[in-house]
């Protein structure tokens, strides 16, 4: 199949709408398992009722997804997250904004809470 | 205190640390610190011819703690003696100095001293002879550097 070249003719500049973006990009998901699929959704929601480790996949290079996480127990990330900012606090909500610099092998985060 | 054995070294902390990382990933909100290797730091009470050694896991009591060791003195007996009894002498000076105004007042002016006042100097000067004996009688260099002054 012949590939078609994206071009003004074809797409034009500042065309591509919310609508337009992949599902990886626009939706919520409650993780009811404990792995984190980086191509299904942009923000992932999760309340621990134990102790729980999540696992990553589908990461790439300069991707960001967004945790919401409740609970007041030990969330265990992949060893290749590095903390930067914040700490989690198991009795409010948080925000665990996680970016990877080098696909999965290393990627950032940081932690926030609701501001009172 | 807490400490945990990690990549070949014991690690201490305050308090669970908020973010730990180890081969089993980047744990957060550690609440049960035993889980995860974190077992509370046991500080044994020395003497003062006492030191610590280096820091170690117990395994019988599950704790971290410390041997402890003798310190060597270069000082010989003798002369641990001499430091410590001129430690003593200058507690008993200080606390003598307290009252030496009145004294010098009263021989000054030619006054009857308080005998409440003689009598508490006199106790002072026999209990520093006391220790000193007391110090004196000491064998090892532990038992004179141990020898407890007495909080004047």
């Amino acid at each position: 199949m012949a590939l078609t070249k994206v071009t003004s003719a074809v797409l034009n500049d500042d065309a591509v709408s919310y609508d337009k973006l992949g599902n990886e990009f626009t939706t919520a998901a409650a993780l009811s398992a404990s792995d984190v699929d980086f191509s299904t959704a942009q923000v992932f929601t999760k309340t621990l009722t134990a102790n729980d480790t999540l696992t990553f996949s589908n990461v790439s290079t300069g991707m960001v997804k967004d945790l919401v996480v409740t609970g007041d127990f030990t969330l265990t990330l992949p060893a290749s997250v590095k903390v930067i900012s914040g700490t989690y606090d198991g009795t409010v909500s948080n925000l665990i904004q996680i970016v990877s610099t080098n696909g999965a092998t290393e990627q950032w985060a940081s932690i926030s809470q609701e501001a009172v | 205190m807490i400490a945990i054995q990690h990549e070949g070294a014991i690690k201490k902390f305050t308090a669970l640390p908020k973010v730990w990382t180890d081969e089993n990933g980047t744990h957060l909100n550690i609440t049960d610190g035993e889980a995860f290797g974190f077992y509370p730091v046991v500080m044994p009470s020395t003497k003062q011819s006492e030191q610590l050694g280096d820091i170690y896991f117990d395994d019988d009591n599950e704790v971290f703690t410390y041997p402890v060791e003798s310190r060597t003195f270069s000082q010989t007996v003798a002369e641990l003696k001499e430091d410590k009894i001129s430690e003593l002498k200058s507690l008993y000076n200080s606390k003598l100095a307290k009252t030496d105004w009145i004294i010098i007042r009263d021989q000054e002016l030619g006054n009857t001293t308080d005998q409440t006042i003689l009598d508490d100097r006199e106790q002072l000067r026999t209990d520093c002879a006391t220790h000193e004996t007391a110090i004196n009688a000491k064998t090892t260099k532990a038992s004179v550097v141990d020898y407890e002054l007495p909080n004047l």
